[in-house]
């Protein structure tokens, strides 16, 4: 469970548990030289990481002040000795890794430590993998190695037994919304974008700074509830079609799309208080009723597979079509 | 600033800190009191056995000065001590997956002529041998099969099958084995009082179970434990940090299988998600349950001696409920989840999916023992969408139905769907399932008369005989001919032995029927229906042209497709 009101100084919201760690190893001088942050998209392995750099470089007495030049330079990523190495169009490369093993060896430029944040370790090369396999091992003592992945098992084995790996959770919705009312995001938005957000505090961030995510998001739950009562084939080709013409959104639609369909399965087994769209309640119940278990499953897995054509590169459109026509169909009533 | 990591502070410095591999550590001792020390040893077995250490072992005890044999190593005289610092010029080790080429096992062989340079022999280590090349295996192999009288090579490897079978014949072979818990535990107990830390028993007994028998593991789990903890160290405390779940949690989902609870099962992932339960590490768990359990069924206490006394009650208990082949057709089930992720299916629905299809699919079919379970009626439930006319259908989907007799298991994925009738149900039931025993004829690959059984439609119901009627005279020859077929289907789904009787637009055109003959005209079931489709103003425009109204089907039913 999520405690509030830690009395850390961390600019983190939740995981608590990971911060108090991490304090904890700091106080006692027992750092380990590698980390690992894991956990699903947007639910602030980064920021833990780079929270961490902040309170290994602050200068102040109570690191991190969060106000010091070295802070503030951590959280422009512009600090002489931190590395930010992200993946480089899609890649992790290994002249990456190379570099920053050419790099390790040297004296950190201001603190006594140097940091270096591998953010999409999922992404890496395998030979890059392996060429960061013996610094990952042994480091010299003023290096520090944060790599962040959605899941363990997405690196090497031998790189995972070299960190020390933090499995950070899905925030639970109260603690998101509470981080919300404090970016003073209005109360009735804060809950709503906290039921959407899943745990994933990131969303939750870009939420409540882009106005158009929310009406977004929620159009597009609505436009599937349509398609289901949409019995005609050439209206569904023709969605199909419109939402062809733009292929970052319909990935992001499908996403959403998955949501609702995981939604109305928890629906159908009565599972209201887990639900992700709860604003659309009232209609997903008579869906839920309505559709068979089987049917509620099988949309589900299309949904996933056609997510996974999409990454495959297979034709957008056809990969879309085979979807709609395939989705249930049920008839509008009025009870 | 990092302090020596524990597994190498506490790395064994004689035969008998080895853990848990007496049958090489005596064998060893032997040889070298009997001054029968082979020229070359592979060491094979688990990471965190005790490989490289018992390598390091034996090349100081081969070296030591110490006069008694039985007292080497002795870890005092400057060789060995010369060993533990990690300066010994007659120690060789080779990381033999970074050196995997033709050219560094040359540059071995080059020296290999070499005098020691102070004790008595050169010991190679060569470790993770497995990874040389082909082409330095076979460099390596006339050296190893007849080295100079002062040369020992030790190979260590966690694959020992990859190594050429002629680089083993030329070896002595130990098998290291993977480390019972309890000692793991105890040497645990050691560190930890050495190194002055509070450490709950329970907490080690769970590290230990955790790391499959690699003490290594073990002691870097609690250097970690130690180092980031504040007060005691608790079971808790490992097992938030191991993301490992709760064998009770695991339970009530294996609880929840048994018994088909997809609710049950669907609340307890969730909440093990808040709780941030890795689904990989679930599923895995879950697998190793799942075997856990056959094992127990199998062999019983014996299968499973490291295990407590409460999980032994667990599966125990649980044992009863499932059957051997659901036990290993639910392990293969989860161990998909790992493909589907893979797959880029996020984690939790890979799970809950994988539940859902466990619960009602039929994959677990319910033993006495268990209380009622819901089966799934799938089409069924759309009745409540479709106008108001079918209203008068009867409850077709209750909540939990009578245990079905014996699920059809023809194909384990996807077992046919049922829809048991029972003594109150009515022909209206039939026709809203009727689908399901095409679907129960697709099963079994008979796509032909599938379409033949949904292209026809049941229009009474008398005395266990289902009169269905066909529009094609084609369709109407195929299931006559295959009528068999379609009353076994029949009776999967509805779980009641119907005799089939086929009409062609109506008319009865078999033998024969004893008693009751044949309905005159297959009366639409409800009088006021025609009426009611009379009106519908395409039917109307239909009728207008001189059509003619032979029997209504249910409107909202999706047509038969995918």
């Amino acid at each position: 469970m999520e405690q509030k009101g830690s009395k850390s100084t961390w600019l983190v919201v939740g995981h608590d548990w990971a911060v108090q760690r991490l304090q904890n190893q700091i106080e006692r001088g027992r750092l380990a030289h590698a980390y690992l942050f894991t956990g699903p998209a947007h639910i602030g392995k980064q920021t833990l990481g780079r929270a961490l750099a902040q309170a290994l470089l602050c200068t102040s007495d109570t690191p991190p002040c969060g106000v010091c030049r070295a802070c503030r330079l951590v959280q422009q990523n512009r600090h002489p000795d931190l590395w930010v190495v992200p993946a480089d169009g899609g890649i992790l490369k290994v002249d990456q890794v190379r570099a920053v093993e050419a790099d390790v060896a040297r004296r950190p430029v201001e603190g006594r430590f140097k940091l270096f944040i591998f953010p999409d370790m999922h992404l890496v090369q395998p030979a890059a993998a392996n060429a960061l396999l013996k610094t990952l091992e042994e480091p010299p003592a003023h290096a520090i190695f944060i790599l962040t992945a959605p899941t363990a098992a997405a690196l090497l084995p031998t790189i995972v037994s070299r960190c020390q790996v933090y499995r950070l959770r899905p925030l639970s919705r109260q603690v998101i919304e509470e981080a919300l009312l404090q970016w003073s995001v209005p109360p009735d938005r804060a809950s709503q974008i906290a039921g959407l957000a899943d745990g994933r505090i990131g969303w939750a961030w870009q939420a409540a700074h882009d106005d158009t995510l929310l009406p977004r998001r929620l159009q597009q739950a609505r436009d599937l509830v349509e398609l289901i009562y949409t019995a005609n084939r050439w209206q569904r080709l023709q969605a199909a079609k419109r939402l062809a013409g733009d292929s970052h959104q319909a990935s992001q639609v499908l996403t959403v799309w998955a949501s609702v369909w995981r939604d109305l399965l928890l629906l159908h087994y009565q599972l209201t208080d887990r639900l992700i769209n709860v604003s659309l309640l009232d209609q997903l119940t008579p869906l839920a009723e309505a559709l068979s278990v089987v049917q509620l499953r099988q949309a589900l897995v299309r949904v996933h597979r056609t997510q996974r054509y999409f990454e495959e590169h297979v034709n957008m459109l056809l990969a879309l079509e085979s979807l709609f026509l395939r989705l249930p169909r049920l008839r509008r009533t009025t009870f | 600033m990092t302090t020596q990591a524990l597994y190498r502070k506490y790395r064994p410095q004689t035969f008998e800190e080895i853990v848990g591999q007496e049958h090489v550590t005596t064998t060893l001792k032997h040889a070298l009191q009997e001054g029968r020390v082979a020229h070359a040893y592979l060491f094979s077995g688990p990471r965190g056995t005790g490989k490289t250490s018992a390598a390091r072992v034996l090349a100081k005890a081969v070296n030591c000065l110490n006069e008694d044999v039985t007292a080497r190593p002795d870890n005092s005289c400057p060789l060995c001590v010369a060993v533990n610092e990690g300066r010994s010029l007659d120690l060789i080790e080779i990381d033999a997956a970074s050196h995997t080429g033709v050219d560094n096992i040359r540059e071995i062989i080059e020296r290999v002529n070499l005098m020691p340079s102070e004790g008595r022999y050169k010991i190679y280590v060569i470790d993770e041998v497995h990874m040389l090349s082909t082409s330095a295996f076979n460099a390596l192999l006339k050296t190893l099969e007849e080295p100079p009288a002062h040369v020992i090579f030790v190979l260590a490897t966690t694959e020992p099958h990859k190594v050429l079978p002629t680089v083993l014949s030329r070896c002595q072979r130990f098998s290291f084995r993977r480390i019972p818990a309890a000692l793991i535990k105890e040497q645990l107990r050691y560190i930890a009082d050495q190194e002055g830390t509070e450490v709950d028993d329970a907490a080690l007994a769970r590290i230990a179970q955790s790391v499959s028998g690699s003490l290594r593991d073990a002691v870097s789990l609690l250097d970690q434990l130690i180092s980031s903890s504040s007060a005691r160290l608790t079971v808790e405390d490992v097992n938030t940090f191991l993301g490992a779940i709760p064998t009770e949690a695991i339970g009530v989902l294996a609880e929840a299988l048994a018994t088909s609870d997809a609710k049950t099962s669907l609340a307890q992932i969730s909440r093990l998600r808040e709780q941030g339960v890795d689904m990989q590490q679930l599923a895995a768990q879950l697998v190793a349950y799942f075997r856990d359990l056959l094992l127990w069924k199998v062999g019983g206490e014996m299968a499973l001696p490291d295990s407590d006394a409460a999980y032994r009650q667990q599966l125990s208990a649980q044992a009863q409920r499932l059957s051997g082949s659901q036990l290993s057709r639910l392990i293969r089930h989860f161990s998909t989840i790992r493909t589907d992720v893979r797959g880029g299916m996020e984690p939790q629905v890979a799970m809950e999916l994988a539940f859902i299809e466990a619960t009602t699919m039929g994959t677990v079919p319910v033993t006495a023992a268990a209380p009622a379970v819901s089966t799934v009626v799938p089409a069924t439930k759309k009745a409540t969408a479709v106008p108001s006319t079918r209203q008068a259908t009867p409850p077709t989907t209750p909540p939990t139905t009578p245990p079905p007799r014996k699920a059809p298991q023809k194909s384990p994925k996807q077992p046919a769907p049922t829809a048991p009738l029972s003594e109150g149900d009515t022909l209206d039931h039939i026709k809203s399932n009727w689908k399901l025993v095409g679907h129960a004829l697709r099963q079994q690959r008979m796509y032909r008369l599938q379409a033949s059984v949904n292209s026809s439609a049941p229009v009474r119901l008398d005395a266990g005989r289902l009169f269905i009627d066909f529009q094609s005279e084609l369709s109407y020859n195929l299931v006559v001919k295959n009528v068999h077929e379609v009353e076994q289907a029949a009776e999967q789904v509805f779980e009641r032995h119907l005799k089939i009787v086929c009409l062609l637009q109506g008319q009865y055109k078999g033998p024969a029927l004893v008693g009751d003959p044949l309905p005159a005209q297959p009366q639409p079931e409800k009088p006021g229906n025609v009426t009611e489709i009379a009106n519908d103003p395409l039917v109307k425009a239909v009728l207008a042209q001189g059509g003619q109204i032979v029997s209504i089907h249910g409107k909202g039913e999706e047509r038969p497709n995918g």
